[in-house]
């Protein structure tokens, strides 16, 4: 009866109202999803190249512009072999993780650049710094994809297409789907940008007696220091209200950290 | 009862001679002032010295109400801060000794306030005895007192390094007052701290206050 606000149909059908018959229906309705079958092919035509059926010409992982260092690489790829690269991809991942010291990052390039030519010169620091930031570049980008809705050998297919050999496609997918990936993403969720957070809380309860103010406190009140991760110390006073108030307020929070968690809004 | 709990002690103490007020001559000038004036200005007076008392400030009158207030009791300034002075003094003193409203009167009467007067004094120590016991109990000589919490809950969907991800992530956010006199009007500039906790550092941060409350809990 209210379908005259469907962009297609004349206006005057919501005058119908009871008075429609089925005939003067199923006319309308045919036309409505002729109409809706038409939108929903266009639909599916304009998302096919942003999901990437396979066939598509839409690549995964750079889809606007192959990075100028991630082309160096797949020029020098065709030349390497495999235990180099293999050593670029840990240490590439090591720099994303943040787990390698910037002097461990620049020893390993110092043995990367050894293990090429035994003559250092700049030419080859420089290559191999080129290959290095393109590694890191496709490792980052690849790790970010999602790797439920896209597929392991649609990403191998990608990876082909931007010109990798067939081997180190597979390693790379092996980093991105393979069994280290939750220890991977806590790294990279820890690494992210974020407040300080608390490293060493301590305490300590004491009760005021007497004071100049009041003869008889008999009073308890809680001292606490601490020490947050940019360095910072802080001590101070917490009267008993406050302390009440403080504990609730973890407490509801820890409540609703749960709560979020079972929540659809948690389940991709 | 606010009294029960303080009347061994006082008694105790009664036994010792305990005199509230120490008399000198100081006291006994501000003495004589409040028996010269008018009892409705005293009831006033000693009402607005509660208030403030109550509310945890010292300095009970602005400058230009004193001159108001001295030129409406008809005494220079100074005398006038006396007079105030020695209101609150009675009053801090009564706190001090946490004393019933009884004994208050007695000193009083022993220290020559004249009757009608005294009875002021016992009436409003009667209203706001407890009140101004609380807030004396809260005054602490730390620098640092925590003042206000507030709190968020985000959940972080994405970062640079990972497209998607769902993690719960609190801030917390501690004020921290810096109180440089206790009883003074002003409060300090305000230090906030805040901080990020993931649901285990929480759980950390949870576990030991748990802890902190059961010693406290011991304590009663």
């Amino acid at each position: 009866m209210f379908r005259s606000s469907h962009p297609f149909l004349p206006f005057w059908i919501s005058f119908l109202g009871i008075i429609k018959t089925n005939r003067v229906e199923n006319r309308y309705r045919k036309w409505e999803e002729t109409q809706i079958g038409f939108l929903y092919c266009v639909f599916r035509w304009k998302m096919a190249a942003v999901i990437g059926n396979p066939g598509s010409s839409q690549p995964i992982l750079f889809p606007t512009r192959v990075p100028p260092e991630v082309q160096a690489l797949m020029k020098a790829a065709n030349k390497m072999d495999k235990p180099l690269f293999r050593k670029m991809i840990k240490l590439a991942l090591g720099y994303l993780q943040g787990t390698l010291t910037p002097e461990e990052c620049e020893a390993s390039m110092q043995q990367l650049c050894e293990s090429i030519s035994p003559s250092v010169t700049e030419e080859t620091v420089m290559t191999v710094s080129i290959q290095h930031a393109g590694v890191i570049t496709l490792l980052r980008t690849a790790l970010r994809i999602n790797t439920v809705t896209t597929r392991q050998d649609m990403l191998i297919v990608d990876l082909k297409n931007l010109g990798l050999p067939e081997e180190f496609a597979s390693d790379v997918c092996k980093v991105v789907y393979g069994p280290a990936r939750p220890d991977i993403d806590s790294q990279l969720i820890a690494a992210s940008p974020s407040l300080p957070h608390l490293s060493n809380l301590e305490w300590r309860v004491e009760v005021t007696i007497s004071t100049s103010w009041l003869s008889r406190v008999l009073e308890p009140v809680v001292m606490m220091r601490m020490n947050t991760s940019d360095g910072a110390l802080h001590t101070f006073q917490v009267p008993l209200s406050k302390f009440h108030q403080l504990r609730f307020t973890v407490a509801n929070l820890l409540r609703q950290m749960e709560a979020l968690k079972e929540s659809p809004l948690s389940k991709k | 009862m606010f009294w029960s709990d303080q009347l061994i002690v006082s008694t105790s103490r009664r036994a010792f001679s305990h005199k509230m007020l120490q008399l000198t001559k100081r006291l006994q000038e501000g003495i004589s002032l409040i028996n010269a004036t008018d009892i409705n200005k005293v009831k006033g007076l000693l009402g607005r010295v509660c208030a403030s008392l109550c509310a945890g400030h010292s300095q009970v009158f602005s400058e230009e109400e004193e001159e108001k207030l001295s030129a409406s009791l008809g005494l220079p300034v100074e005398k006038t801060r006396q007079l105030i002075y020695t209101n609150i003094y009675i009053m801090q003193q009564a706190a001090h000794g946490m004393v019933r409203p009884t004994f208050l009167g007695e000193q009083l009467q022993a220290c020559e306030l004249t009757p009608d007067r005294a009875n002021v004094f016992v009436e409003h120590w009667t209203t706001h005895a407890k009140q101004i016991v609380e807030t004396l109990r809260q005054q602490s000589l730390s620098e640092k007192q925590l003042a206000d919490i507030s709190w968020e809950l985000h959940l972080k969907t994405a970062s640079s390094g990972c497209a998607r991800q769902t993690h719960p992530i609190a801030h917390l956010q501690l004020n921290l007052s810096n109180s440089k006199e206790p009883s003074s009007t002003k409060v300090g500039p305000t230090e906030s701290v805040v901080m990020q906790f993931n649901q285990d550092q929480l759980y950390q941060l949870y576990d030991q206050i748990e802890q902190i409350q059961a010693n406290l809990d011991a304590l009663r």
